[in-house]
């Protein structure tokens, strides 16, 4: 296990009259190697649970371990956790910080000390990942970039780290079908070819169901669900229930429920929902023969 | 660093429906101004006890969690225990009879030091207690807007007053952004590796360091956001023949009539107080 989360509870601005309880009682387990997608209404605690992951904030109750170490007890180095563990903001605004992109890309390596040319070696591999060009944009300021240039500038920023893990929050949020595809296939990447831990968060299962290896639904600061996509996807009316957006192809099965109760409602895709009619259409199979034989 | 808004509660408004927070704003800054006047003028322990009750008083009126209203002045008053020192060792009395307890060089502790500069401090702690309760029972166009119909007359001597009071309230507004700000960059540098708040002085002021150019930077780019932002809406500070109207006209009502009242029954009290009190 990456992570396990023990029984957290966590206030945002404690001791102040603007205080919210964030995290009631969450507990998880994040496992090496795969990627856990974390889906949950507005509100839910999505992004307060990434930032105590890496120890920015520390649990009012309950504990974090890190490979089984408690990241808040003596010994636990939690610069060196951040280091080896690299998160992408919601928004690439507030990541942010340098002035050109290659600054900001380089600040890693260069807090790693590492020699100038294997930093720059590092940040045009990194940009490269990304989808955009070394030369063209190094010298690009950060703040005369588009939207998506910043968020895929902000993921550059935490691959040049070379985390063993990154943890995404909503990373898909504001793109264009075309952008959120490159994304996701992005993510797929990492996690194969540099076998790396992916943590992503996301208000819709939509995106994830068919990334994702497990999925934990958050709300209000605690797990209601977790398990495979599909386990999840078979609770599909209490997910609606929580306003998170289900992939099309379930909303399709939820709807056809209205005609056969019994339908399963954890398809992930064309083929089988197809396959899953077809066990209640059993003239179907024979009429598709009869159509496509003469 | 990371949580650093926790600890500052300059410039926060806290919307809690108490009694503070439903006066006029127009009354609040004369009792206000009032009562810094009155403060600034005593000078005796009696006065500055009733001073303490007249807090206390305000205090318990607001509603406000006595832990955060003292938690926003501790960076303040670990400044002032600095300046204190400094008041009371170079202290010269006006008249030489100084009953001296302790003397070292240049460095001097009287009696006549400790009991003055505890005298100022103190007023200075409720002059600051006055002004960030002001800020926490009023919202900032609340404050604008009452203090603009207050120095309205200022308009006949051709002065800005509109665009005086608008310069001054986006001022005050800039403060808890500017620590918002820090907060998001303290963390996006903590997840890249830099550490806060550890380490030799050394460390953390060069920690530190890399947060000032970033925050200029920012601190700019909002201030364009913001100028484009009035102009989309057609912010127009003032020209002849054109008036703005307000959603919410200000209204005055008994409570602030009586507000007033004891505010100048305190402020006569006070300075009554400190003329007849022996010390
Ligand atoms: N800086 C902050 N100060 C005070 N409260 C906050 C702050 N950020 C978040 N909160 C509160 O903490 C709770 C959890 O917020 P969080 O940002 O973790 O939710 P989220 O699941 O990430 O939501 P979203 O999908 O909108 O990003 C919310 O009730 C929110 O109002
Ligand atoms: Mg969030």
């Amino acid at each position: 296990m990456l992570f396990e989360v023990k029984d957290v509870y966590y206030t945002r601005m404690r001791g102040t009259p603007f205080a919210v309880e964030a995290l009631k009682g969450c507990s998880l387990t994040i496992p090496e190697g795969k990627i856990t997608a974390i889906v949950g209404p507005t509100q839910a605690g999505k992004s307060t649970l990434l930032l105590t992951l890496l120890g920015l904030f520390r649990p009012s109750r309950g504990s974090v371990l890190f490979r089984g170490q408690d990241i808040h007890q003596a010994p636990f180095d939690l610069e060196a956790l951040r280091l080896r563990v690299g998160i992408v903001f919601q928004s690439p605004e507030a990541q942010l910080f340098e002035e050109t992109v290659g600054k900001d890309v380089s600040f890693g390596p260069r807090r790693k000390k590492l020699a100038p040319a294997q930093s720059r070696h590092l940040v045009q591999e990194s940009l490269e990942a990304v989808g955009l060009p070394y030369e063209e944009f190094r010298t690009r300021y950060t703040a005369s970039l588009s939207g998506g240039q910043k968020r895929r500038v902000a993921i550059a920023g935490v691959l040049a780290l070379e985390p063993e893990a990154i943890l995404f929050d909503e990373p898909t949020a504001g793109l264009d079908p075309q952008g959120r595809q490159e994304l996701l296939a992005l993510l797929q990447r990492l996690k194969t070819e540099h076998q790396l831990t992916i943590v992503l968060t996301s208000s819709s299962l939509a995106d994830v169901a068919m990334l994702a290896d497990q999925v934990i639904v958050l709300h209000e600061g605690r797990v209601v669900l977790s398990g495979s996509p599909r386990t999840v996807l078979a609770h599909a009316e209490e997910l609606l229930a929580l306003d998170i957006t289900l992939p099309e192809i379930t909303q399709i099965a939820l709807g056809l429920r209205s005609l056969w109760p019994a339908l399963r409602c954890d398809v992930l895709t064309l083929d089988e929902l197809e396959e899953e009619l077809v066990r209640f259409l059993p003239h179907a199979a024979s009429q598709e023969t009869q159509l496509s034989s003469p | 660093m990371i949580e650093i808004s926790r600890h500052i509660s300059f410039g926060q408004y806290v919307d809690n429906g108490s009694r503070l927070t439903r006066l006029d704003p127009r009354a609040k800054i004369l009792c206000f101004a009032l009562a810094v006047a009155a403060f600034t003028y005593i000078s005796q322990f009696a006065a500055l006890a009733l001073c303490l009750f007249f807090c206390l008083f305000l205090q318990w009126l607001s509603r406000l969690p006595l832990r955060y209203v003292l938690q926003g002045m501790r960076m303040f008053i670990s400044f002032l225990v600095i300046l204190y020192a400094f008041q009371v060792l170079f202290y010269t009395s006006s008249t030489q009879a100084t009953s001296v307890i302790w003397h070292w060089g240049v460095l001097t502790i009287s009696w006549e030091g400790l009991m003055h500069s505890t005298q100022v401090d103190l007023r200075v702690i409720f002059l600051y207690y006055l002004t960030s309760l002001l800020m926490l029972t009023t919202s900032l166009v609340d404050l604008a807007d009452g203090a603009e119909a207050l120095l309205r007359p200022l308009r006949r001597l051709g002065l800005p007053v509109h665009e005086l009071v608008m310069v001054f309230v986006i001022a005050l507004k800039f403060v808890p952004l500017l620590i918002t700000e820090v907060e998001r960059l303290s963390i996006a540098q903590a997840t890249r590796g830099v550490r806060f708040g550890r380490g030799n002085p050394w460390q953390r002021i060069r920690a530190l360091s890399g947060i000032i150019v970033p925050l200029f930077m920012s601190g700019l780019q909002r201030v364009e956001m913001l100028s484009t932002a009035m102009e989309a809406r057609c912010y127009r500070a003032g020209y002849r023949g054109w008036r703005r109207s307000k959603l919410h006209a200000l209204q005055w009502a008994g409570a602030d009539s009586l507000a007033l009242a004891c505010c100048l029954l305190l402020c006569g009290l006070l300075v009554a107080l400190n003329f007849v009190s022996p010390f």
